[in-house]
């Protein structure tokens, strides 16, 4: 398994005692993801993707072959693309006036852009975690977190129910708010808000999850809780995590994209490897610079 | 010298003096309120020595009486139920029509509209908004009005008019002014007012709220029903009574297509009156202590009307705005 054999390679580079941590998960995580159907199992593949915002181009020449169930991050300068990068997988980019995307993202196989798919329906498959937690204000706690099952609708009350709860644990949230279900998801704390946003997100049980910067909103504390969770998380989805933390990247990825800007402010991909490879030894220059930089 | 540059300035601070001032325009506005309400207490204070509030709220005669060998008036009685009806009825139908219509013209603008078309709509929303009533009246006594009792008021009446004696009229011969055609009149004056207020409230959704139902697979359709109009519902409630308070209010436009007839009509398609075209109407005749008293009282009770619907506004976004927007 093409997993399997990462991660032995993660265990032989990773020097450092925390990335040899982020690499090592419980055997029963492995089990499922070896036990995981190919077929649905979350594999993307970004071929030649460029992002404009009418002529400006943002992206430019994306290819990367994204593992399942295993965590990416995306690392760059600010402003080099890594929001706009995300947001052209779950086909939100389009959804701004005068926003294009070119080049083809494939997810299992099945080319996300092609005219057959339906966006909506992609977004239910591709979930997206945003900067910002973003609870919907006017519904309670567990309204939020089935929100997506009511959109699909065929899911029986008790059902959802079941969902809900189940999902709530899964984001670690549900101790904190078994007894106040019927609260509105806004008077939970930031940390509490975005856990009950990756909640809402893997209850309509998407293959992959997006993440952009969820953490940087947030407490070192709840960041913590975060990170633990998408741990947890890289055994069922595919993660894709922005962030311009490279502690983070080191803490919680497997697999580390690093993007820049050319000239004329169009981002591209720099390299792509291992996080442990990346954090300890980038063949590019431009990424040394930048991880020295930032680890300062 | 250490320290120069944190040593207060001297004479009154720009925080002192701008809550002055301000604290001077809250007392203003306060004042006047006061200083009216005991203006029209005392002013209908004559018209209780010959009548109760009751009969003036439930009568719906409304008579000057006669004056007898000795020179006292007798048989008067200011009964308001007749304007009162008219004033409820026709802003009723006002928001009846104004409220939908013009909340999904906001979401027209704000989601749908291309920006080369939102903003000239949106200034025409603004010119509307800023045409002087009487211009409405105008138009209504002059052409409207027949307009519209040949068509909507027409369909409804031979639609419900057989079964809802409130909604019947006589095809051959109906009448020359309604309560109907005034309300929808308001409902054409309120309109921009509806608009504007529930574009602000529905453009100041957040985009994240938006995204984040959009990430969750939402249509467009979607995230208004779910999440714009659930979270901007106070604002667009509080502007659907704002326009209500102003149909209630509104005088001359009504006061032109209403009919002024006494007493409550026996359908809509009856001309009738309102609290504010009778006190326009009534008052250059009322002579007397205690005809003007009836008149103070109209206004009182306009006054009340006003002020309630201001309280359950108040309410309203207060009890909303401390759940976070959740009932
Ligand atoms: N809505 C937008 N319209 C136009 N340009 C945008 C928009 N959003 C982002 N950009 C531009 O696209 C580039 C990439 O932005 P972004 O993807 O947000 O970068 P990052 O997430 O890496 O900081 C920047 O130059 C930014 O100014
Ligand atoms: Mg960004």
């Amino acid at each position: 398994m093409a997993t399997e054999k990462r991660k032995t390679e993660n265990s032989a580079t990773g020097a450092k005692d925390e990335l040899a941590q982020a690499a090592a998960r419980p055997a029963a995580q492995a089990a499922q993801r070896a036990s995981a159907s190919e077929s649905d199992s979350g594999r993307l593949t970004l071929d030649n993707v460029s992002a404009r915002y009418g002529a400006f181009r943002a992206v430019k020449d994306v290819t990367l072959a994204v593992r399942p169930k295993s965590v990416t991050a995306l690392i760059g300068p600010s402003g080099c693309g890594k929001s706009t990068l995300i947001r052209t997988i779950n086909r939100m980019h389009e959804t701004l006036p005068g926003a294009t995307v070119s080049g083809s993202i494939s997810l299992d196989g099945v080319d996300l852009y092609s005219s057959d798919v339906d966006p909506v329906r992609a977004r239910r498959v591709v979930g997206m975690v945003f900067q910002k937690p973003n609870p919907f204000p006017t519904m309670s706690i567990s309204e939020n977190v089935s929100s997506g099952l009511r959109l699909t609708g065929g899911t029986s009350k008790s059902e959802i129910a079941g969902i809900v709860e189940d999902s709530l644990r899964r984001a670690a949230l549900w101790d904190e708010v078994k007894d106040k279900l019927n609260q509105p998801g806004t008077s939970l704390s930031g940390g509490q808000q975005q856990r009950l946003c990756i909640a809402r997100t893997i209850a309509v049980k998407p293959r992959v999850v997006l993440m952009d910067e969820p953490c940087s909103a947030l407490d070192p504390v709840a960041t913590l809780k975060i990170e633990e969770l998408i741990r947890d998380l890289a055994a069922e989805y595919t993660i894709v995590i922005v962030t311009h933390n490279m502690q983070q990247a080191s803490r919680v990825s497997d697999e580390t994209a690093f993007f820049s800007m050319d000239d004329d402010r169009a981002g591209y991909l720099v390299e792509t490897g291992p996080t442990a490879e990346m954090f300890t030894n980038p063949k590019q220059a431009l990424t040394e610079g930048y991880i020295q930089g930032r680890f300062g | 010298m250490a320290g120069m540059e944190l040593r207060r300035a001297g004479g009154m601070s720009a925080d002192t003096l701008f809550r002055r001032i301000t604290g001077t325009g809250v007392l203003i506005l306060f004042v006047v309120l006061t200083g009216l309400v005991v203006a029209f207490v005392g002013y209908s204070n004559p018209l209780w020595t010959i009548q109760s509030p009751i009969d003036f709220l439930t009568s719906s005669t409304w008579s000057t009486g006669t004056i007898d060998e000795s020179g006292q008036i007798v048989d008067a009685l200011y009964g308001a139920s007749g304007a009162l009806f008219g004033t409820v009825a026709t802003s009723l139908i006002a928001v009846l029509f104004a409220a939908p219509i013009g909340i999904l013209a906001a979401i027209f603008l704000v989601e749908f509209a291309p920006p080369r078309l939102a903003a000239p709509l949106t200034f025409i929303v603004e010119l509307i908004a800023a045409i002087p009533s009487v211009v409405f009246g105008l138009w209504a006594a002059g052409d409207l009005s027949n307009r519209l009792r040949d068509t909507i008021e027409w369909w409804i009446a031979s639609s419900f008019g057989r079964f809802l004696p409130f909604l019947s009229e006589d095809p051959e011969s109906p009448a020359a002014d309604s309560v109907f055609r005034a309300g929808f009149l308001l409902a054409i004056m309120i309109l921009p007012m509806v608009v504007a207020v529930s574009r602000e409230f529905i453009r100041s959704v957040p985009i994240s709220l938006r995204e984040g139902y959009i990430g969750m697979g939402a249509t467009k359709w979607e995230v208004i029903r779910d999440v714009i109009l659930p979270t901007a519902r106070i604002g667009l409630i509080g502007g659907v009574l704002l326009a209500l308070g102003r149909a209630i209010g509104e005088t001359i436009a009504v006061t032109m297509v209403i009919g002024n007839a006494e007493g409550v009509p026996s359908s809509l398609f009856q001309p009738g009156q309102t609290v504010a075209s009778k006190i326009a109407s009534n008052i250059g005749e009322a002579s007397g202590e205690i005809a003007i008293g009836a008149m103070a009282a109209l206004g009182l009770s306009l006054f009340l009307l006003t002020t309630v619907i201001s309280l359950v506004v108040r309410v309203l976004v207060r009890r909303f705005a401390v759940t976070g927007g959740r009932a």
